[in-house]
This record gives C-alpha cells, structure tokens and sequence, in this order.
C-alpha cells in the first residue's frame, strides 16, 4: 500500500503508472473532485488548487456537480430502463452522496458493483463507506485503469461476465495521456464483455473548454497536482464508442444527458458525455 | 456502556475505527472477559454502519501512535469536522481547521495501511481463538 515514489506531481503517468504517494502537500484528483462537491475529505493543497483553476474557469464547480448529477441519470437509466444489474465502476473517487451501488440498488437492490480506484486512501475510503445493500453486492478492486488484466480478472469473481455489464469511467479517462492508450484501454475493457453491455463516459472536453481557461487550467494542475489532464474533442470521444450503438441523445454536453425536468440552467459544463451500447 | 447503546438506536451514527491490535490482545479482565468482548466486536463489525480496521503489529510502526482521538463529522455541509480527545481528567475539542487536518491526515494513512474491514473480521477471530 506504501510507496517510496516521490510525490512529484505529475509523474509517473507513462506506461503502469504507481498508484499516487499519500501526501497531503500536493493537491490530488479525488481530494480536488470532492472539494469542488463540498465534501469534508481535502486539505489546503486541494483547496488552493481548486481556489485557483476556479478563479480561471469558475465553471469548474458546475462542471462537478454536473458529473455527479449524470452518474446518477445515467446508472439510473442503465439499471431502470436497459435492465442492467451488473456494474464495473473505474474510478470511484472519494465516496458522497449518490454513489453507484446507491443509485443502482435503489432501482434494483440486487445489483452487483465492483469499484475500482487506484488510490489507496479512496480504496479505504470505499471498502469503510461503500456497503451494499443484503440483496445485492459490492466488491473493491485497488488497480490502475491500465491494468485491465487484474481489473477483468478479480472483477470476474463478483460479475458474471456471460451477462452484460455496466462500465462507467467517469472523469477519469482524461487523467490517462495519449502516449498510455486510452483507446485501446476502454477497448480492452469491453471486449471482455457480452453483447448487450454499456459503457457509461464523462470527460473533460478540448474543444468545449475555452482555449486560455484549458491553458491556465493545465498549468495549474500542472504545477499543484499528482495528476495532470488531457481533454478531448468530440471526434476523439466518440472513438471511444466505436462499433457500439449510442443511447438518446448521444454524446452531449453532461448536464444535457437526459436532464430531469426543470433542472437545465444557463450554465455550461466543459464535459462530455454518453452511455453506448455494445453490439 | 450507555455510549454502545447509540449503535443500536434508530438512526445510529456511522462508526469507522481503526485500532492497534495491542487494543485486542491485552487481556482486560481476564481471558474469558477479553474472548467475549472480542466476540461482540466482531457482531458489532457486521452492523452496516459500524466499519473496523485493525493495525497488526506485523506491519510495524503506525500513524495512529501518538494516541487514541476521534474525528465527529457532521452531515450538514457546513458543520466542519471536530477533533476529540479524552484526557485523564477532561476532554478536549479542536475545530480549527488546520488542527483537525493533522488528524485527518493521520486517519487516512492509518485506513490506508490497516487491514481492510473484511480482513479485520477474520483477524479478530483469529485473536478471539488465541486469547
């Protein structure tokens, strides 16, 4: 669970990454996220990171916020409507209000949820917090997003992969970088799964997060996080869901995912996001 | 004894501890006494709100060293979190906030290096059967 790894924010992204050094003095990416949810688990590295990125892109709060509100539309549309009750979850983050097992038990409380986090004090935070309902099950998987072969296969010891599954990678595919794959990784992922199965995405979007907000936004994160971002465009979002069928409305802004009535404000996220169906 | 019966209330608060395993095996009030509280701790285990964690001494030093304290976190936003502290002959309460993060800190790398909750289950028995 330790690591001698330096704390150099940024580092250690290029090939298997090193689940990140505990260190309070660096801002880190599930701290920042639960900040910006007005959660109780972050220190002044965090703050002051997110204090300053929302000085140069105040949208980030909603942006948040937003992420979360689509997490629980789009497990409650999987589970309610496509009949799902089988979840991978990579990149869980620091437990709030509404996680998976939450939403998905609430609809069908058999539902099985294994989480998975690369970070061992959101993976604490999960096994102490996460509980599953009686009639359904969560399990926890410390592993990194890139370690698809430990993910599949200690997730196939609580789902069955002969049924379809639910994956959802939310605001966690744009910490991966180009030169890690993430193509193949999402591709990997769901080729181990049956026909009939969805993957569930948000993500930081280049081409609707304006230039000199990213700008800055990079270079803050760059300088004060363990973890450093690349957005992407529409057209790189959409590669993801190759050879898959995409749910109503397709890939949209997160908040336009199929908002609850009188819920759309004038505020405009910086995510992308979509649920697909594997053929 | 009349802070247990909180746990079995309606709306109980959510307990999450993480103990040394020195807090399983000296043997207060004998061998008999200590298996039966080991065993209640265990039932306690199960309860959804409750989450153990124990430190075994396997893994050496830990954070948690200078002393017990809790953390009470509140579910109203903007109720910080407080730090408690249970002194011989009173108590102490810190909630300034660059206090209660030092605890903070301690409690997540504590339930990072302590065994998971799961884990801790079995270990408690195991003591159980060794006490």
């Amino acid at each position: 669970m330790t690591s001698d790894e330096p704390a150099a924010p940024g580092g250690g992204s290029a090939g298997k990454a090193k689940p990140p050094t505990f260190d309070t003095s660096v801002a880190n990416q599930a701290r920042i996220y639960d900040y910006l949810l007005g959660g109780k688990d972050n220190y002044a590295a965090d703050r002051e990171a997110v204090d300053a990125v929302l000085k140069i892109a105040p949208e980030m709060g909603f942006t948040a916020r937003e992420n979360r509100a689509f997490l629980g539309r789009a497990v409650r549309y999987l589970t309610a409507e496509a009949g799902i009750r089988q979840f991978l979850d990579i990149g869980t983050g620091i437990p709030t209000a509404g996680n998976t097992h939450h939403v998905a038990q609430a609809t069908a409380p058999e539902s099985r949820v294994v989480y998975v986090d690369y970070d061992p004090i959101v993976l604490a935070h999960a096994r102490a917090l996460l509980n599953s309902s009686k009639a359904g099950a969560t399990e926890y998987i410390d592993a990194d997003l890139r370690d698809t072969d430990t993910i599949l296969s200690r997730a196939g010891r609580l789902l069955d992969f002969t049924q379809p599954v639910a994956v959802t990678m939310l605001f966690i595919l744009h910490a991966i970088p180009d030169s890690d794959d993430p193509h193949a990784i999402v591709a990997t992922v769901l080729d181990a799964l049956p026909p009939g199965s969805y993957l569930a995405l948000s993500h930081l979007g280049s081409d609707i997060f304006d230039e000199e907000a990213q700008q800055g936004f990079q270079s803050i994160v760059g300088r004060m996080s363990q973890q450093q971002y690349t957005g992407r465009s529409r057209e790189q979002m959409l590669r993801f869901f190759k050879d898959m069928e995409l749910v109503e409305p397709g890939l949209v802004r997160i908040e336009e995912w199929r908002p609850d009535p009188g819920t759309l404000s004038d505020y405009k996220s910086t995510a992308w996001g979509a649920v697909g169906r594997k053929r | 004894m009349k802070r247990q019966d909180l746990l079995t209330r309606p709306g109980p608060p959510r307990v999450w501890a993480v103990m040394d395993e020195a807090v399983l095996r000296r043997p207060y009030g004998g061998a008999t006494v200590m298996r039966a509280q080991l065993h209640r701790l265990a039932e306690a285990a199960k309860l959804p709100h409750v989450t153990l964690q124990a430190v075994p001494f396997t893994r050496g030093g830990h954070a948690g060293a200078s002393g017990a304290f809790s953390i009470l976190r509140f579910q109203e936003r903007d109720l910080p979190d407080v730090v408690y502290i249970e002194q011989l002959t009173s108590a102490l309460y810190l909630d300034q906030r660059a206090d209660v993060e030092h605890y903070l800190e301690v409690v997540d790398q504590l339930s990072g290096e302590a065994l998971t909750p799961a884990e801790t289950t079995a270990f408690i028995e195991q003591v159980a059967r060794e006490t």
